[in-house]
């Protein structure tokens, strides 16, 4: 049994390990200061100015509104695109038949390119959130499709007859035979799906002018505003670090402790002292 | 191997292994970096051929870090690489070299300005001189250490070469750079020293496992404080070295969160690295925050740097090496906090002054953390002087 001291702990360990990440950044901003003094502000705007600008935008009561409207689109396409593209992937894995039909499907559904969909979408829903939506959706699926198709057409025969020879409840084998190996093939697919929402429905505001991050990023190109670019950039870089290191990593650490570290791995040092 | 009777005792016992005689004249070394400043800060002036400033920066940084860094080296190779160490005659001429260069320096403005850069960077070159022929046959080399203390003594001859006008730049910016080289130093060896007194502390607060230190975050750290060296010798004003010096700072917290290990954190062995990590990454911190507008005093910072990351760090390794190689065995003795509380009280004094209370400068910034300072380094003699004079107490040769 773990304590809650020892949970607080890791999580204090966990939140720490943000100064490596911060160290990082902070490199990647030196090197665009370096860019900014050979271009100049119109190319790239200093890191500084950049910041300035997003605060004031903050302030001014833009970003927020915008974050929640692009945040709503990406996650209610993303969910839509895991139900389905699991669902599917779940038949597919479970029946031969089912993964003939369906597997070349999704194969051409992940090779059209998002851009294609964004065209399609905004010719079929106009310029609204649905077609933001839609667009997340029918590109998060495929992905999910494969793997929940791989997870569910792998889970071990033998394991579940072992289950059945020791008579392990029902709700056991679910929870901790098949639910860990499904998590083990979804989990990564989930993860590039939602990462990769946000950058779509972002794509598909700015064409579309539906509002949010990518609205307000097609009114800066208009105005040849880069400083404001950039902030908005920053914006959906920021959320896209959020849910990496506030959702996606913790989650993974929980879920897949056991393909973290194998053991002899640690430093092979020279003595010390 | 000398024999009986030829030197006198006292005299073969610390010459018997490299950190003896060094780590008797690191404090020293401390005391006098700081002695003339007072009388400097309260109206009189040197006559030297360098500012005072400089003065003081140079013998702290190329005069104590640099006898510091000798002595653990030449005591911590020999274990690294297998080779024997360098004693006895050897030794002695390798202290006599550091002396005459500390002589030289008090010297400047009285003897010829070339000579005394002579005798100044005399030193370095004879460490390496000493230790090469031993370790050109050694398999495990630590390149990585000999490369930035070759880097040192290049900004060494890069401060003489400004003072005597062959070299563009000004000794501050060369001093500068000495000091951010040897904290890359600082952070190279902290990797081989954290495992030893970090298992030690694990044992004495009845932890199991191993030290875990990754290789990953320490080449981490010291390639941004490297970076940190070079942006802040091209372009120290600039705002990109600020966002250098920030991502530094951070590459320092992260390495600080392999020493977060519940009671054995408490343990000097470790609490005393872990604080002067946090002065380097406070110090760079600040750094950072100075380069991209912020209105702190960049010299004020530079002396969290020089005092509370370099100092501390010395000041425990040496008391470290001098607790293992005299034969003695961890817990280290209680009176290991006194001479790095008031190197920390030092510290404080030193940059908070000049930020909160500037008129207060020569008495408060000045007098007060030097007499502090020297306290602590004479503190530090005290406890661990004897050990260094007298045998290891094992019986054991060194």
């Amino acid at each position: 049994m773990i304590t809650l001291r020892a949970r607080l702990a890791q999580a204090l360990d966990y939140v720490w390990g943000g100064w490596g990440a911060a160290a990082s950044l902070l490199l990647l901003v030196a090197l665009w200061e370096a860019g900014h003094a050979a271009y100049g502000t119109l190319v790239l705007p200093s890191p500084r100015e950049t910041f300035a600008a997003l605060w004031r935008m903050t302030l001014d009561g833009r970003v927020w509104p915008a974050v929640v409207e692009t945040s709503r689109n990406a996650l209610v396409g993303f969910l839509g695109g895991v139900v389905v593209g699991g669902a599917l992937g779940a038949l597919a894995g479970l029946s031969d038949m089912m993964r003939r039909l369906l597997a070349p499907i999704a194969t051409l559904m992940l090779g059209i390119p998002a851009i294609a969909w964004v065209v399609l979408s905004l010719l079929w829903f106009g310029g609204s959130g649905l077609a933001v939506v839609f667009t997340v959706l029918v590109t998060s699926a495929p992905i999910v499709f494969a793997s929940a198709a791989e997870g569910v057409r792998s889970l071990d025969g033998a394991l579940r007859r072992m289950a059945r020879a020791f008579r392990v409840p029902r709700r056991v084998l679910v929870w901790d035979v098949y639910l860990p190996h499904m998590l083990s093939y979804l989990f990564p697919a989930v993860a590039t799906a939602l990462a990769l929402s946000w950058k779509i429905a972002v794509m598909t505001e700015l064409l579309s002018g539906a509002g949010g991050i990518g609205d307000g990023l097609a009114t800066a190109r208009v105005q040849v505003d880069t400083v404001k670019a950039m902030a908005w950039i920053l914006v959906v870089v920021a959320l896209l670090l959020a849910i990496e290191y506030l959702l996606l990593e913790p989650l993974r650490r929980r879920l897949l402790t056991w393909r973290r570290e194998l053991p002899g791995a640690e430093a092979r040092d020279m003595p010390g002292i | 191997m000398r024999p009986p009777g030829e030197q006198s005792r006292a005299g073969g016992v610390v010459l018997a292994y490299a950190f003896r005689p060094f780590f008797l004249l690191v404090p020293v070394a401390a005391v006098a970096a700081v002695l003339p400043l007072p009388v400097i800060w309260t109206g009189l002036v040197g006559a030297g051929t360098v500012g005072s400033a400089a003065w003081h920066a140079h013998e702290q940084v190329f005069g104590c870090l640099a006898a510091a860094m000798a002595g653990f080296a030449l005591t911590a190779f020999p274990s690294w690489t297998g080779t024997p160490p360098v004693t006895g005659r050897r030794l002695a001429a390798l202290v006599l070299v550091w002396l005459a260069g500390r002589i030289a320096f008090w010297l400047d403005g009285i003897l010829p300005a070339s000579l005394v850069a002579l005798a100044d960077l005399a030193f370095l070159p004879a460490v390496f001189g000493s230790a090469l022929p031993a370790l050109a046959t050694a398999t495990r080399r630590p390149v990585d250490l000999g490369l930035v203390m070759i880097g040192v003594l290049a900004a060494n001859v890069w401060f003489h070469m400004t003072r005597l006008g062959a070299m563009p730049g000004t000794p501050d910016a060369a001093v500068v750079l000495g000091l951010d080289l040897m904290l890359v130093a600082i952070a190279l060896a902290l990797g081989r020293i954290l495992p030893v007194t970090l298992g030690a502390a694990l044992h004495e607060t009845g932890q199991k496992g191993p030290p875990r230190l990754s290789p990953g975050r320490r080449h981490f750290a010291a390639a941004t404080l490297v970076l940190f060296a070079i942006a802040d010798t091209v372009a120290p004003r600039d705002p990109v070295t600020g966002w250098i010096a920030l991502a530094a700072a951070c590459a320092q917290l992260d390495r600080m969160v392999e020493l977060h290990r519940g009671a054995a954190l408490w343990r000097p062995q470790v609490l005393l690295f872990y604080l002067a990590q946090g002065f380097m990454a406070a110090g760079l911190a600040g750094l950072g925050a100075a380069g991209l507008g912020a209105p702190f005093d960049p010299t004020g910072l530079r002396h969290l740097l020089g005092m509370g990351a370099a100092s501390l760090t010395v000041v425990t390794v040496m008391s470290v090496v001098s607790l293992r190689h005299t034969g003695r065995g961890f817990p280290l003795p209680r009176a290991v906090w006194i001479a790095p509380a008031l190197i920390v009280a030092a510290t404080v004094a030193r940059v908070a002054v000049p930020e909160i209370a500037p008129e207060a400068m020569p008495m408060l910034g000045v007098v007060l953390p030097s007499a502090l300072w020297a306290g602590g380094f004479l503190a530090w003699l005290a406890v661990f002087g004897p050990w260094l004079l007298a045998p290891r107490v094992d019986g054991k040769p060194g």
